[in-house]
């Protein structure tokens, strides 16, 4: 499809000289080289009925080969679209990366998605190929296939359940891995051939933005946009070759995308798929990753969970925890600060954290961290202070699918908590208008698909990105991130309030998984809360309240007075008009499934505010 | 509602390291049938266990009529009315039929009634009469739960436990069984709290149901409101979509959401 490259959007105008990472400008040629510089070092290792398996970046590479040639065999063109529909797996990188090589563009689809969803990124992409993990994601497909006339073949990485299956156009992985390895014995020079003639400017995938307002985008990222980020990475990530990191975010969001599939290429690292999403904190403890990129909630996790585990120690651990995490937390800002510290307080921690905190570190299998990252939504500063206390730096980082990752991160020798960090190398940062964020760099994707004119309100004639965000950055060029700018809340005095800021603080308690303030509008601030079903039942246990499901969980009096205390330590931080006045706790156990949350797990506001508008309203009357 | 008869609140059972019952509290109320539900492990053989005093809580209490009860020996509980028959029967093989029944009435201290209630029993379960003089063990296993029930009875308890009557039977007898499980309610008042694996049969007979999960109660309601709701008919009832998009049998299975 001649199409694509004249659709491309202009990113800066200037000449553009050519990135490149350790001598290749496309990261399929990069794949290509590390595949035969490396070719015996394990790439990918996944955890399959509790056994690790091992595959090597030779064997990565025959597997890439064999679907790139495989799809072409399917009627698959240079330009055309495939999508992958799985939990993060080894074959969602053969798919993707093998498509990449043969200049196919791949997109990834959330495995939590309706059928409804699916086909709304299968027609708007035009999806050639999807490749579905099993069973229910093919019934998902089979569906809506009807509605997708592109679509020609899909293709079923776990085929369990299927044996008296047979369908034209639905075929097994393992017949399409076979078929492509058929090829390769052939037509091995005309895949490298498709690696050779790849320009930097050709679109290399697609990411479909979540779409918490209106439908989805599908950002178009280019070879350029991913040779920017691995270039600019290298510096944040300090990990040797070889190190471990870990994949259980989704692989749909540009993150984990980048994190998992292409920051390899340049760092060396091995990528370790745990067995299923439940058993990551288990996973991690084998894995012991060196580098960790997850989003705030994961973090707050980690750390309430310890904080629930302590509450039923010894009071003697509890003590030497609790003296070990303020004398952290205080060396910690002493050394932000610049301030000495003596060398008596610094032997007393170092005594304290090898008694204390190197376990608390092991169990949660952080023990080798080199460096953990945090992002895609503002961080408590109280969570950075316990994790720098765990002797973890806990780096902030700000950018987003159209930045392809990483537009802002924190230099770990300038920490500076409550800011998102420093610009990448070679990235202009501004504000503009409204104190909306706006990016310029080769970082800024190319453009949404088939969406011309969402492109020229996202991207200026300059060639700066608006983000749609708010926020400042200081004298030193810190960046601090207030909100989305659609998000502030005017209230009916004239007000404007932020209300990411007080929404991660109510997060930070252990009982609270998410909240959402209302108030546009409106007199004064509430909020609705969404409150964490183990901590919080474990809390009803603690105290003997009973109750019988979750919704009565939620009605207790004592339920709503700790709630109601969580709220009020909140508002003591706050000026008046900030202030929560009334709340009500969501009563329905959301899961990523319901239209609600988000496949991350955040609240929708509007789908929120529109499915809980007469709940809202009873914080309002009289 | 009036005050329950019996109220379980907040109980955790752990097994060594294993947490089998993680909080729970449920009410039981006069001349009712209760039933709880849930797959293998979900807690409730264990819930009934402890209520019975077989098991111990870690936390939690148990309140059988304005008095506490939990952490009292089974034949302390079992005298005041709270009667446990337990999973798979355990009948006496080598007593008779009579025997086992007698065995029953053991701790009644009123032992005028024992042959007119001895009559009640036959006329619930008239195969039981037929085999009077046969020893326990040779029974059919349908027969065995009855037995098991009617010795149960026996002490006329004011609140029966029912751990699992349908197991191993045929659907027919279990049929029966329940069908008379709700003539003893009818005829007696007596207060059944049954756990069951059958959701059909149990939610047909029972007016209140609970439903546990992983040691946790994820529904609660009258039976009738728990036979509307989507996860109960797909999980529980087998009647919600079970089929691909093509006809094929499902074999995923789509998360709870209990909503």
């Amino acid at each position: 499809m001649a199409v694509i490259a004249a659709q491309r959007v202009e990113t800066p105008s200037a000449p553009q000289s050519l990135i490149t990472v350790a001598g290749e400008d496309t990261p399929t040629r990069l794949f290509r080289a590390r595949c035969r510089d490396w070719k015996d070092r394990p790439a990918l290792r996944q955890k399959r009925k509790g056994i690790w398996h091992s595959q090597t970046w030779g064997e990565y590479y025959a597997d890439a080969r064999a679907v790139g040639l495989a799809l072409l065999d399917t009627g698959c063109a240079r330009g055309d679209v495939i999508a992958v529909l799985a939990e993060n797996r080894p074959e969602w990188l053969f798919a993707d990366m093998g498509a990449q090589c043969v200049g196919i563009i791949g997109t990834g689809i959330y495995p939590t998605s309706s059928p409804d969803q699916i086909e709304y990124i299968l027609t708007n992409s035009g999806a050639r190929t999807i490749f579905v993990e099993n069973e229910e994601q093919l019934d998902k497909t089979l569906a809506i296939r009807p509605k997708c006339p592109d679509l020609l073949t899909i293709v079923v990485m776990d085929w369990d359940g299927l044996r008296d299956f047979s369908d034209p156009q639905v075929l097994p992985f393992s017949t399409f891995l076979a078929r492509g390895r058929e090829l390769a014995k052939t037509q091995g020079a005309a895949f490298e051939q498709a690696i050779d003639i790849a320009d930097q400017a050709d679109t290399a995938f697609l990411v479909y933005t979540s779409g918490t307002t209106g439908a989805p985008k599908g950002a178009m990222i280019s070879n350029r946009n991913v040779m920017f980020q691995l270039e600019a990475i290298a510096r944040h990530l300090p990990v040797a070759e070889l190190d471990h990191s870990i994949s259980f975010l989704p692989l749909c969001h540009i993150a984990e995308r980048m994190g998992t599939v292409f920051n390899q290429l340049r760092l060396g690292v091995i990528v370790h798929f745990p067995e299923n999403s439940g058993t990551v904190f288990n996973d991690m403890r084998e894995v012991v990753p060196h580098m960790l990129f997850a989003p705030p909630r994961f973090w707050e996790k980690m750390h309430s969970q310890i904080e629930l585990f302590l509450r039923d120690a010894m009071p003697m651990a509890r003590k030497i925890y609790a003296l070990a995490v303020a004398d952290g937390a205080s060396i910690a800002e002493a050394t932000m600060a610049k301030r000495p510290v003596s060398g008596w307080r610094r032997w007393r921690f170092a005594a304290l954290q090898f008694v204390a905190l190197l376990n608390v570190r092991k169990f949660l299998g952080l023990q080798n961290i080199k460096v953990a990252t945090t992002g895609a939504a503002p961080v408590p500063p109280e969570l950075i202070k316990w994790y720098m206390a765990m002797g973890i730096n806990l780096l902030e980082a700000y950018g987003m699918t159209e930045t392809t990752g990483y537009a802002t991160a924190m230099p770990a020798d300038g920490i500076r908590v409550g800011t998102a960090g420093l610009g990448v190398d070679n990235t202009e940062l501004k504000i503009g208008a409204e104190d909306e964020i706006l990016v310029r760099g080769a970082h800024v994707f190319q453009g949404y698909w088939h969406m011309p004119q969402k492109t020229a309100e996202a991207i200026d004639d300059d060639g700066w990105l608006h983000t749609g965000d708010c926020g400042e950055i200081d004298a030193d060029g810190y960046l601090r991130v207030k909100d989305r700018l659609k998000d502030i809340i005017i209230t009916s005095g004239g007000k404007n309030i932020t209300p990411s800021q007080i929404e991660n603080d109510l997060k930070f308690s252990p009982y609270i998984v998410d909240a959402m303030l209302v108030g546009d509008g409106r007199k004064y601030l509430t909020c609705l809360v969404m409150i964490d079903q183990d901590n919080v039942a474990k809390f009803a246990q603690d105290k003997q309240v009973p109750y019988t499901d979750f919704k009565s969980l939620t009605q207790t009096a004592e339920v709503q007075t700790l709630v109601r205390t969580e709220i009020e330590s909140v508002n003591g931080k706050l000026a008046r008009v900030e202030q929560i006045k009334d709340f009500r706790v969501i009563e329905d156990l959301l899961t990523a499934e319901d239209e609600e949350l988000t496949p991350t797990m955040k609240l929708k506001r509007r789908a929120v505010a529109k499915k809980y508008a007469t709940l809202i309203e009873t914080m309002y009357q009289g | 509602m009036s005050e329950p008869l019996m109220s379980i609140r907040n109980i955790e059972t752990w097994y060594g390291p294993i947490n089998a019952i993680r909080g729970v509290s449920l009410d039981v109320h006069e001349g009712r049938i209760v039933a709880v539900l849930g797959a293998n492990g979900a807690g409730k053989s264990t819930l009934l266990r402890t209520i019975a005093g077989v098991i111990d809580p870690f936390k939690g209490s148990v309140v059988f009529d304005g008095q506490t009860i939990q952490g009292l020996d089974p034949d302390e509980i079992a005298r005041r009315g709270v009667v446990l028959v337990p999973e798979g029967r355990q009948v006496f093989p080598f007593l008779t039929v009579r025997e086992n029944l007698m065995m029953g009435a053991v701790a009644r201290r009123d032992k005028a009634g024992l042959n007119d209630d001895l009559e009640q029993i036959f006329d619930w379960f008239p195969r039981l009469r037929e085999r009077t003089g046969q020893n326990g063990g040779l029974l059919s296993g349908g027969e065995q739960q009855m037995l098991a029930i009617g010795r149960a009875l026996m002490s006329r308890p004011r609140v029966l436990l029912l751990d699992e009557p349908s197991l191993g039977l045929s659907p027919l007898i279990t049929k029966d069984i329940f069908s008379i499980i709700g003539r003893v309610n009818a005829e007696t008042k007596t207060t059944i709290l049954v756990v069951e694996q059958n959701a059909a049969i149990a939610l047909k007979n029972a007016q209140d149901a609970y439903i546990m999960e992983l040691g946790r109660i994820v529904a609660a309601g009258l039976s009738e409101e728990l036979m509307q709701k989507q996860d109960v008919k797909e999980f529980y009832l087998g009647t919600g979509a079970t089929t691909g998009a093509d006809g094929r049998m499902q074999r995923w299975k789509r998360r709870k959401t209990w909503r």
